[in-house]
């Protein structure tokens, strides 16, 4: 699932390169297709999602099966900025939110500490109760899925039964 | 009796200036762009909550702008809703995004840095121009108004000292502005560039900033 991740933050001298992990490796200064490449599929959820989480330094927003959860890390930039570290990635209605929650979680710790940053372990449970809501949004998801296929069965059951009727 | 002229006077100047102001702005849109640190986020977040933010965060991925209705003294503004880019140069397809959509561009750079010969503020504002000329070559693109707005005056110990007039005629002076407005006019085939300057070190200079653009906009 880590693979799966993209993360992204900014330099916090505001003049070096952003940095970006993308496959599980760090993307090179010179690599600019993939560097785009993250920018573009992270801001589209940002750009075009909802926010579903928005609480104490962490927001998680979805946009058609992807999300971005955007992550405060204690350290500043040098003008005295919030720094955040971004994590994009995808799922499914059939995914195990919790999995995709825990790895998260651990990557935007990895992440954090590869660039010199640190997230603090309330952050860490915020991504999760982030993850929480998702899972929650999904079941409901399921549930509205699961009573329009009932109904349609239903409607369709009474309509063949009155069809019969009138033969 | 002159007085009384010239009061009524300036005020029908005004008045028609704000009017020219609003049909030249209302329903329009706006791409913020500019390199990390310019003020991209505090002049979009001035645009639409009045106010500059006190504790804000690095623009990572692009966020929504909703829309701007800009109350400016008698000046009544709706702008189309934008977006907030990242500054990283990773960013430049959202950038021409934005570009490709907005009826004005506002490029944002450090004034500061460019006045004290800076060279990365320097190569990053010649990158960027580059950019925007390959945009402005697009059929869409042509004639798009481009504006520099040179930030951050407030670092520049003289921008306080000189009269406004002779600060921005010797920042249209040094070699850097005066080769990029240059490019952008032969290539992108536009008209006058305008280059304002300012700062946003608090909501007063804000608005001078932000009336000094719109001013501009039908000047």
């Amino acid at each position: 699932m880590k693979d799966k991740l993209i993360l992204w933050a900014q330099a916090l001298d505001n003049l070096s390169p952003d940095h970006f992990q993308m496959r599980g490796l760090e993307l090179e200064i010179d690599n600019s297709n993939d560097r785009q490449e993250a920018v573009s599929l992270a801001s589209k959820v940002t750009k075009f999602g909802v926010c579903i989480f928005d609480n104490g330094g962490v927001k998680l927003t979805i946009y058609r099966q992807h999300f971005v959860v955007k992550v405060l890390s204690i350290e500043r930039d040098c003008a005295g900025r919030l720094a955040p570290i971004i994590c994009y990635g995808g799922y499914s209605t059939d995914s195990d939110i919790n999995t995709i929650s825990d790895s998260v979680a651990a990557a935007i710790g990895e992440f954090a500490l590869k660039i010199g940053r640190n997230i603090q372990s309330e952050h860490v449970e915020l991504i999760r109760d982030s993850f929480k809501k998702l899972k929650k949004k999904l079941i409901v998801k399921k549930k509205i899925m699961i009573f329009f296929i009932v109904v349609i069965i239903i409607l369709a059951i009474l309509l063949m039964m009155v069809a019969r009727d009138h033969q | 009796m002159w007085q009384i002229a010239a009061v009524v006077v300036s005020g029908i100047i005004m008045w028609w200036q704000w009017d020219n102001i609003v049909i030249a702005l209302q329903g329009k849109r706006l791409a913020v762009l500019g390199a990390r640190r310019t003020g991209k986020t505090s002049l979009l977040s001035f645009l639409t909550t009045g106010s500059i933010p006190s504790d804000y965060a690095q623009t990572t991925s692009t966020e929504k702008v909703q829309k701007i209705r800009k109350k400016l003294k008698e000046l009544d503004l709706k702008i189309k809703k934008c977006n907030d880019v990242s500054g990283d140069t990773a960013a430049y397809a959202e950038w021409k995004e934005e570009f490709d959509q907005a009826d004005l561009v506002l490029y944002l750079l450090r004034a500061d840095k460019i006045l004290m010969g800076d060279e990365g503020a320097k190569k990053r504002f010649e990158a960027d121009i580059y950019h925007i000329c390959t945009w402005s070559k697009d059929e869409a693109n042509k004639d798009k108004k481009i504006f520099i707005i040179g930030s951050h005056c407030d670092n520049d110990e003289s921008f306080k000292k000189k009269p406004k007039g002779d600060y921005l005629d010797e920042f249209n002076h040094l070699e850097i502005i005066e080769k990029m407005k240059r490019k952008l006019v032969n290539e992108c085939g536009g008209g006058n560039i305008k280059v304002i300057l300012g700062c946003m070190d608090t909501n007063e200079n804000a608005e001078k900033l932000v009336m000094d653009i719109f001013k501009q906009v039908v000047s």
